[in-house]
């Protein structure tokens, strides 16, 4: 996030800026001034140069004047609701309904009114009018011919592959679309897969997380809306908005992590003096998210301010690859038991201290027997030689004989 | 002794010595650069497992802490960097060294050297009473060293790596974030701290070794790693010098 964009129109909205209380919004009940507060937080929260904060509030403005909303169609699989969950925890209810009246949302199994045919009937009705936003949330198991994860008598990955076609746009809320999850976590007893593994060729993007943060999910729709496309991303598909730095390089402990401070256990008095969590198992460098600057529940708090070290949820596989949760390093697996970096690499270098003492001994002991059996060849000398290994091999092995 | 390498010094009258039945040589083995080369070697790894065994399970000091993690963290990749130099210039070495520094002295591309690894198996395995005769590495510790420097190529990687992560838009990732196509951030932070315990394990065994030859079988290794010298019989020094000259002319015909 550049810093103009985040120092820039958040704090300082102009006086001037309302203008007069009319148009759309005030029919959605919406001020202008809280309207325009929030065009500059998504702008910024977008990476947005300041400079187009006008823009986006015209797009928004402009979407709602039109009256042609985007259909939204919400699909939910191998998922917990979290994403859901959070999409209802807006930052700002007033402006929140904004989006909600910006998108038209055909289909949500959690929040529609409708149930049963009614509503497989909406969805219908959507994806055969072409151009909506899929969003998903959830991973598909193909195990089982897809048995495990079945809606209205159809398996996961045929309802999304239905569901796309036509689609302008697939958004991945949460690590199980995106990544496969938790469902997926070894030993992946359903076969879960991610959505890009069922489905290519859509403009998607994925916002990964337990769960999304709502305010990369309302940006997200904002740069649609917006620019007409989705925001660029990173290798791993995830907007660089709000993944393009890890938790770590803006973390709030991160003075006390340069600083050495560090707390040692839960409770103890590094951890609630607010020290930093590495030791602790923190997942933060390891993790490209925003939380530390976006937060959680309206900026409220999140994990890592909460004392509790970052689980590094917004990656690929991090089921797999974070845990132990609470420990530094992932052990060496699949070797008949978990063993640590520390339990292999001293049983190692141990082991070779120990052949290399054994080698040695018997090593001496023979070149002593070997120089005793030699010894009657040479007559000796008056004085008998002193016990010693080093003074006999000086008198007697030659010493290009090495 | 004629077409003399340079290496060799020309014996002076009491420069030559006669031991038992042979005539035994001055040698300068480990030229200059190699011997740097070898104690910046261990120096750098020294520093660099001790400040990273803090960066992997640091100390928690009292008082501010007196920024610890961020300095010892730019002290090991410095030593990093250090470490990568080194490898280098033994990597141009290998082509452009003295004939014991050069890359046949580590792979036993040549049939002596395979019959003196074997031979060198066998004595570690105390069927042979002394290790072949040789004036710079035996094969099986040029094999190690080969060994050796994979792995702290795979910590140059990996390393790179890991400050590659603190930027996306730095070169760092642009050469090595391919790795975490292969491996999630913290398996290439548990390699590159398995492979610290791997090199260990080889400078345990390779401490042992040169004691071992050089007090046991008075080969006079250690010093030769200070000073560059060993006594070597004549006719062994004139064997290996003729055969990589022949090689070198082999090469440029
Ligand atoms: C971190 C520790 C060490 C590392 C990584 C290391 C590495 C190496 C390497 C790579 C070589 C090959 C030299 C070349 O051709 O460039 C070598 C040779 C040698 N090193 Fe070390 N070394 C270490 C510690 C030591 C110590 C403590 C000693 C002394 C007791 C020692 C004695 C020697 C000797 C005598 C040789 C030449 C042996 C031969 O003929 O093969 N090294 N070492
Ligand atoms: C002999 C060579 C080396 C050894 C023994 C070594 C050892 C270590 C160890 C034990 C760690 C802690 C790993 C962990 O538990 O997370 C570490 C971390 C690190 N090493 Fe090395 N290292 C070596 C070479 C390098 C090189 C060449 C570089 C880069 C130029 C490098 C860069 C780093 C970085 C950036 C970290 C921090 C990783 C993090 O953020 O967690 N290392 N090193
Ligand atoms: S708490 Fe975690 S993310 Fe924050 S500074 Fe410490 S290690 Fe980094």
């Amino acid at each position: 996030m550049t810093g103009a964009a985040v120092a820039g129109p958040t704090q300082a909205e102009p006086p001037a800026a309302p203008g007069p209380e009319a148009g759309p919004l005030a029919a959605l009940g919406i001020r202008r001034r809280s309207f325009l507060t929030w065009t500059a937080r998504i702008t910024a929260l977008l990476a947005l140069p300041a400079t187009l904060r006008p823009q986006v509030a015209q797009a928004v403005e402009a979407a709602v004047a039109s009256g042609e909303r985007p259909t939204l169609v919400w699909l939910e699989f191998q998922d917990c609701t979290g994403d859901t969950e959070s999409f209802l925890r807006a930052r700002n209810p007033s402006v929140s309904q904004v989006i909600l009246d910006l998108v038209s949302v055909d289909y949500q199994e959690t929040i529609m009114a409708g149930a049963g045919e009614a509503a497989e009937a909406s969805k219908a009705a959507a994806i055969a009018r072409g151009g909506h936003i899929i969003v998903v949330e959830g991973s598909v198991p193909l195990g089982a011919g897809g048995g495990y994860c079945v809606i209205g008598g159809r398996s996961a990955e045929q309802i999304l592959t239905e569901a796309v076609k036509g689609a302008a746009a697939v958004i991945n809320v949460g690590t199980c679309s995106a990544y496969g999850g938790l469902p997926a976590a070894a030993p992946n007893p359903t076969q879960a897969v991610a959505v890009p593994d069922v489905v290519q060729g859509v403009p998607m993007v994925n916002l990964p997380g337990c769960p999304a943060n709502v305010d990369n999910i309302t940006a997200t729709l904002v740069h649609y809306l917006t620019f007409g496309q989705l925001p660029p991303t990173d290798e791993q598909g995830r907007p660089l908005f709000a993944y393009g730095e890890r938790i770590h390089d803006n973390c709030p402990k991160r003075g006390h992590f340069d600083a050495g401070q560090f707390a040692l256990a839960f409770g103890d008095e590094g951890h609630r003096k607010g020290w930093c969590l590495y030791k602790l198992g923190c997942k933060g460098p390891s993790t490209w998210h925003n939380c530390s600057t976006q937060k959680w529940n309206g900026g409220t708090s999140w994990p890592i301010q909460a004392g509790a070290p970052c689980v590094g949820c917004s990656e690929p596989g991090f089921w797999d690859t974070m845990t132990p949760m609470y420990a530094r390093l992932p052990d060496v697996t699949g070797v008949g038991q978990d063993l640590s970096a520390e339990k292999i690499g001293l049983g190692l270098v141990g082991a070779t201290a120990v052949g290399a003492t054994v080698h040695g001994v018997v090593k001496v002991a023979r070149t002593r027997r070997q120089l005793a059996a030699e010894a009657p060849a040479v007559p000796p000398p008056p004085p008998p030689l002193p016990p010693t290994e080093r003074d006999a091999t000086d008198d007697q092995t030659p010493a290009g004989a090495r | 002794m004629t077409d003399m390498h340079p290496s060799v010094r020309r014996p002076a009258a009491n420069r030559e010595v006669v031991v038992g039945t042979e005539c035994v040589t001055p040698v300068k083995v480990w030229q200059p650069w190699i011997r740097l080369l070898h104690w910046t070697l261990v120096g750098t790894v020294v520093v660099l497992s001790l400040t990273g065994f803090y960066i992997a399970d640091p100390v928690v000091l009292g008082g501010d802490g007196g920024g610890l993690m961020a300095t010892v963290r730019f002290v090991h990749v410095l030593a990093g960097w250090m470490l990568i130099t080194v490898l280098v210039g033994r990597l141009y070495l290998a082509f452009a060294g003295n004939p014991w520094a050069r890359w046949p002295q580590l792979l036993p591309v040549w049939r002596e050297r395979r019959a003196q690894l074997w031979h060198t198996v066998r004595y570690y395995a105390f069927l042979e009473k002394h290790p072949a005769e040789v004036v710079g590495h035996n094969p099986m510790a040029g094999l190690a060293y080969v060994g050796l420097f994979g792995m702290l190529a795979v910590q140059a990687v990996t390393g790179i790596a890991l400050v590659a992560v603190t930027d996306r838009d730095g070169w760092e990732w642009a050469a090595t974030g391919w790795v975490f196509q292969l491996l999630a951030v913290p398996e290439v932070r548990l390699l590159h701290h398995l492979v610290m315990w791997f090199t260990w394990t080889f400078v345990v065994f390779h401490v042992y070794a040169a004691t071992l030859v050089d007090r046991v079988e008075r080969g006079g290794e250690i010093s030769s790693m200070v000073g560059g010298w060993k006594m070597m019989p004549t006719g062994r020094i004139e064997e290996e010098l003729s055969r990589d000259a022949a090689r070198r002319r082999r090469r440029r015909r």
